[in-house]
């Protein structure tokens, strides 16, 4: 029992930077003004308010950029999901003369090595010339071609310890190679796959800098652009961005918690020999 | 229904793994691929699978060719040796998965999972997972994935290779007993020759991604075609010397031994300035007792096997064994005599490794 208490003791001191900031930016959404700048801090005790809530959330268009964020990381993470998977599908299993697999896969790589920086005002002009200034579908297009190389490098590795064996069992049964896919290489895969989608969520959900190139409307803002906004050249409103702040970071909590269970890997042990 | 190659051949980039392949497998006959590892063996029973592309050549299954239609068109059946159990599906999902995506009705597939289960023995398992099962209950269960259905053939890749040899002998016995059973045709790779003798119908020994010889069991192993097929088949292998023929004495010479030859080897001997002689280790005659004749030898290890001794000695500076009664010991280096029974030697022409005639 002294032992245990000794780990998780050492757990809480090697927690404490990760989990102080949250625990910070928490007590600040639902602390007054005045409380907000007490010294010494107030750590426990302070009269909790939901006014900051109210503000974000019926005063500005909170609300609306939580749900522009949803959408725009939800449908680029599954497009990245879907055209991602096939892709490392393809490099991971069909011959290709001359070790192409493996130059396609590294020039795909290489599009991530470019600072992201470089790109942006090409792809303002890009963006506005056909149009989509201003709309997610602009932010759900350039999100997915930040997460391509992640995910296809990320499920290339996962579809690449599935033994090929499982897969031709599959076609000697009568299945289709779509079938063995569907039917046995994916289900062998799902943590694979669940690692990667939180990837992606977190990519396209704190993503800056183009949603701030791209968006200017209130309409299609996302969280990020909008919770910067509450720093304004007269004040700077810590307890909205505060309160901000736990909004965006609930979904993708909740989200890791759900998914968890299938993080754990280990489920294609056993399939081959003994 | 029967099965063909023609004149197949598969190359990797230069690398020819089967080269010019012409096998005709007949309608519920059990075949046997042997041959050492990287013979060709394998990937000829993956190309008729359709998981493995031709290089040139046709295979027929009956009267059509097959050779570029889908795994699944050609509808055979396959164990692995690693198995490829699904590992996320439980036994019962394992064998109903060939009828689920034939679209069979659920309490058909039910049923026939049932029945398979109580052929195999598996039915108090039916709810596990591959990886809680015994080596030998994955190897049926994989059997039973390949016998829930019946397809044109079965195709067994080693499949008694990862299970400890106890466990093999019964399962050896069991698998010729299905097949009888079933009478459905089955191409079997294995690189044992023991597996294969006692299997087989008929062999196929394969060498470099060439046949080497098809034949009966019993016609490999007393008529082998080659040197190859001579000293693969057959445990402990045959005894090998390289000599020529001394015609004029009527006998096969090497450094320190002679042998009397029979006739019809003699005219078989002819064209061969070289030969290669082989006889089994049971027509060797091994004795403390010389008569005249007969060979003198040093023991050089004796192994009791049981019902028979294993002897292996020198003569010379030639190494050869000899199968004799369990009943018989000899001592490390003690002198022996040995003669060869004349009428099981073979000749082989020493530069093509033939066996002459």
């Amino acid at each position: 029992m002294r032992k245990q208490a000794w780990v998780y003791l050492l757990l809480l001191v090697a927690l404490l930077p990760t989990l102080l900031p949250i625990y910070w930016v928490a007590t600040i959404s639902l602390k007054s003004v005045v409380d907000q700048f007490a010294v010494p801090p107030l750590w426990f005790r302070f009269a909790a308010t939901a006014e900051h809530y109210r503000d974000i959330f019926f005063a500005r268009p909170f609300g609306r950029y939580l749900w522009n964020s949803m959408v725009v990381a939800a449908v680029a993470t599954l497009l990245a999901l879907a055209l991602g998977t096939a892709a490392a599908y393809a490099l991971a299993r069909l011959p290709m003369k001359r070790n192409w697999n493996r130059h396609l896969s590294l020039w795909i790589l290489s599009t991530r090595m470019v600072p992201p920086i470089v790109t942006i005002l090409p792809l303002f002009l890009l963006v506005r010339d056909v149009g989509l200034l201003n709309t997610r579908l602009a932010l759900i297009v350039v999100y997915v071609g930040f997460m391509l190389p992640f995910v296809i490098w990320m499920m290339r590795g996962f579809f690449e310890e599935v033994p090929p064996e499982l897969e031709e069992a599959a076609l000697m049964d009568g299945s289709s190679r779509l079938r063995a896919l569907r039917d046995i290489v994916l289900p062998l895969v799902a943590p694979g796959l669940a690692a990667t989608a939180i990837f992606c969520l977190i990519i396209a959900w704190n993503e800056f800098l183009f949603a701030l190139i791209l968006t200017q409307t209130d309409a299609v803002m996302t969280l990020p652009v909008g919770i910067a906004g509450r720093v304004t050249q007269y004040e700077i409103k810590w307890g909205a961005m505060s309160a901000a702040g736990v909004v965006a970071m609930l979904p993708v909590f909740l989200f890791a918690l759900a998914v968890q269970r299938y993080l754990v890997r280990g489920l294609s042990l056993g399939a081959v020999k003994g | 229904m029967e099965i063909r190659f023609e004149h197949v051949t598969k190359k990797y980039g230069e690398v020819v793994a089967v080269a010019d392949l012409s096998l005709a497998v007949q309608a519920g006959e059990l075949l046997v691929l042997l041959g050492p590892t990287g013979c060709g063996k394998t990937t000829i029973l993956r190309m008729l699978a359709g998981l493995e592309a031709v290089t040139s050549g046709e295979i027929y299954l009956g009267e059509r060719a097959i050779t570029h239609l889908s795994p699944r068109a050609r509808d055979f059946a396959m164990v692995f040796q690693s198995y490829a159990l699904y590992p996320h599906m439980s036994v019962a999902e394992n064998l109903a998965y060939p009828l689920r995506v034939r679209h069979w009705r659920q309490d058909q597939i039910a049923a026939t999972v049932k029945q398979v289960a109580a052929r195999l023995e598996l039915t108090s398992l039916l709810a596990r997972r591959p990886r809680e099962l015994s080596g030998g209950e994955r190897q049926r269960v994989a059997l039973g994935r390949a016998i829930i259905r019946n397809p044109n053939a079965f195709l067994l890749d080693e499949p008694l290779s990862n299970i400890d040899a106890k466990l093999r002998l019964q399962m050896r016995m069991e698998l010729k007993h299905l097949q009888h059973s079933l009478g459905v045709t089955m191409l079997y790779v294995t690189h044992d020759q023991a597996e294969a003798l006692t299997l087989a119908h008929r062999v196929a020994v394969l060498q470099k991604g060439v046949l080497q010889q098809l034949g009966e069991p019993m016609a490999i192993y007393h008529h082998p075609a080659n040197l190859f097929v001579a000293g693969f088949v057959g445990s402990p292998p045959m005894n090998l010397v390289e000599g020529s023929v001394d015609f004029s004495a009527a006998a096969f010479t090497a450094r320190d031994l002679r042998v009397p030859l029979p006739e019809a080897l003699l005219t078989a001997a002819r064209q061969a300035p070289r030969v290669t002689l082989g006889v089994r280790p049971e027509h060797v005659r091994l004795s403390r007792q010389g008569e005249p004749g007969w060979l003198a030898g040093r023991v050089y290890v004796c192994e009791a096997t049981g019902n028979e001794t294993l002897v292996s000695f020198r003569a010379g500076e030639h190494r050869l064994s000899a199968r004799v009664p369990g009943t018989q010991s000899y001592d490390f280096e003690e002198a022996v005599w040995f003669t060869f029974d004349p009428a099981h030697l073979h000749l082989f022409d020493a530069a093509t490794g033939q066996a002459l005639p």
